[in-house]
């Protein structure tokens, strides 16, 4: 590389994991109802994944895994039971992501990149929002006593998200 | 047969034991790889199994047992409900007619009519518009009724057909196909995720003996060779070991061209297995995707109870609005024909007000006229004394004016 008139480094990457379970939304609806200002240091929805390994493969490809963090999405084991799977190619460019994990489902990506260059030194930033779902709870004791109109609109996202994983299968 | 061609026959061997073995190989590690990925697809088959049992339950118990008929059915369109705001409708009405009718008994007194017409009544005065608008709502009242009863049915029904599709039906059969085919006590999981497996270990174990004999047995054919020439009895001991080997070389051969063609069996034999787990995915899947249209037909007929729930609640909105405006009419009348009672004591009271100024008027006409006389009698007195003796233009016009001092005028509403 060194002997190359620029270099490729690997900017920061941030990953977002947001969670679409619908459990997220009437908990926090219900709890705007009650606190005027929303606070979203307390979303229960997002998380930052830690405990990040790094694979290289060879010296062309670079993964990350990374361990999600699930006590902050409801879990309460220590171990590791979600992997996120980040995938750069040789320039650090991004190229795919993938999420192995029995508890949640990898329902969209939405990324950006933008390519930072310093002296001739190349580093690309991504940021990788992650859209997963969790399995659906068992929503009666948060749900009752919603509006009919709030249950039917419940019950259409969940319908979509269904449609959205068979479509994946 | 000397060390050089044992060499040979070596290296031949090996050479050809190694492609074949890289080639059963490859396909032993496609066969996992394809399965492990076949194995996510799983996971995810029972995720959304899992989802669809949650959905179907949240539909159940939520959205239609709470939802509908809890809140729509019991609370909003509750025969009590219903009959509480007829039987408002029906005592306001009847007053406000009541009311009415009073206002067309009473007659405007107040109005001068030509002989032979009647007098206006108190009622020509207001508007009618309104007055019968809640016998208008009243008369809508069946129809709304009758749209309860259907919805209450199609409900009825809608719920039957949820029971069922999530009892009994689509997502039961779902879940019972999931539990035979794919469950963890089925043979045909155990044989894919366990056994499997271990026997592809195991294959691909004896495989890497049958290479690594093979490469020892080349080893000591390249040991004999460097012995050949500087350790003779090195040599002879070898040799006998080595030519034996190699006279098993075939035998080998033969042998690992068995474990291949068991390796291919067995591949073919999880394929099988495997292509009628597939086949069973798919009719699976297609019952998931079965489910899912239905969820999304139940989601149509929720739009429908969602629309007959907004209609029906406009109406009852427009029947308590209905209500206050006739509460407020009806006030307004009462206070209307009050107001006319005390309007009549009013023309009263102002009539003997004029009849008492007409009293006082009378009196001082008569005060005033005594005065007047009194003074007529003065002047013709003063006349009679001085009246030659005064010149006419002393005073002009006046000295001998006898009209009054005085002159009354007044007016007095006649009401």
């Amino acid at each position: 590389m060194e002997s190359n008139a620029t270099t490729n480094t690997i900017g920061n990457l941030t990953l977002i994991v947001r969670e679409k379970n619908i459990y997220h939304t009437i908990v926090k609806d219900k709890e705007s109802q009650y606190s005027s200002s929303s606070n979203p240091e307390c979303a229960t929805d997002v998380t930052f994944p830690t405990n990040i390994k790094y694979i290289f493969e060879d010296d062309e490809e670079h993964e990350k895994v990374i361990g999600l963090d699930t006590t902050s999405l409801g879990s309460s084991k220590d171990t590791i039971e979600n992997v996120i799977v980040v995938q750069l190619d040789e320039n650090g460019a991004f190229e795919d992501v993938d999420l192995i994990s029995e508890n949640y489902i990898l329902l969209d990506v939405i990324k950006s990149e933008d390519t930072v260059d310093e002296n001739k030194n190349i580093s690309r930033n991504h940021d990788i929002e992650l859209q997963v779902l969790s399995k659906f709870r068992d929503l009666s004791p948060i749900a009752n006593d919603l509006p009919l109109d709030d249950m039917i609109s419940l019950y259409r996202i969940q319908n979509e998200q269904i449609e959205t994983i068979c479509n994946s299968l | 047969m000397d060390a050089k061609k044992l060499v040979d026959n070596a290296r031949k061997i090996l050479v050809e034991a190694q492609l074949l073995c890289q080639e059963s190989n490859s396909q032993i590690y496609t066969f996992r790889n394809d399965l492990s990925l076949w194995q996510r697809q799983l996971m995810k088959l029972k995720f959304v199994i899992g989802c669809l049992k949650q959905q179907g339950s949240f539909l159940l118990h939520c959205v239609l047992e709470k939802g509908i008929s809890e809140k729509l059915i019991r609370d909003e369109w509750g025969n009590n409900v219903l009959k509480e705001l007829v039987s408002e409708m029906r005592i306001w009405q009847d007053k406000i007619t009541d009311q009415v009718s009073r206002l067309d008994q009473i007659d405007n007194v107040l109005v001068h009519t030509e002989t032979g017409t009647l007098n206006p009544k108190l009622s020509d005065y207001i508007s009618r518009d309104n007055v019968n608008i809640l016998d208008e709502r009243l008369m809508e009242m069946p129809v709304i009724q009758k749209q309860i009863e259907s919805i209450k049915s199609q409900y009825a029904s809608m719920l039957k057909k949820v029971k069922e599709n999530v009892n009994e039906t689509t997502l039961r059969e779902i879940e019972l196909t999931l539990e035979d085919k794919f469950g963890n006590n089925c043979p045909d999981t155990i044989t894919l995720s366990e056994t499997c497996p271990d026997e592809l270990d195991k294959l691909e174990k004896d495989l890497a003996e049958f290479i690594s004999s093979i490469t020892e047995h080349y080893d000591k054919t390249k040991l004999l060779e460097t012995y050949e020439k500087k350790n003779l009895e090195m040599y002879e001991s070898l040799y006998e070991v080595v030519t034996e080997d190699n006279n098993e070389l075939p035998c080998i051969m033969t042998s690992l061209k068995e474990k291949i063609s068991l390796v291919d069996r067995t591949l073919l034999k999880y394929q099988t297995v495997w292509d009628k787990k597939k086949l069973e995915k798919k009719l699976l899947q297609q019952n998931i995707s079965k489910m899912n249209e239905e969820f999304k037909k139940y989601y149509e007929y929720l739009q429908i109870f969602k629309d007959i729930s907004n209609l029906i609640s406009t109406f009852k909105e427009s029947c308590i609005a209905d209500i206050q405006m006739i509460k407020d009419l009806f006030q307004f009348y009462k206070n209307f024909e009050k107001s006319y009672e005390d309007l009549l004591a009013e023309v009263e009271r102002r009539k003997l007000t004029c009849k008492k100024m007409k009293a006082i008027i009378l009196q001082c006409e008569e005060k005033l006229q005594a005065l007047s006389e009194e003074d007529l009698g003065a002047r013709e007195l003063f006349l009679n004394d001085n009246g030659n003796y005064l010149p006419e233009n002393i005073w002009p016009n006046k000295i001998d004016d006898f009209s009054p001092l005085y002159r009354l005028e007044y007016h007095i509403e006649e009401l």
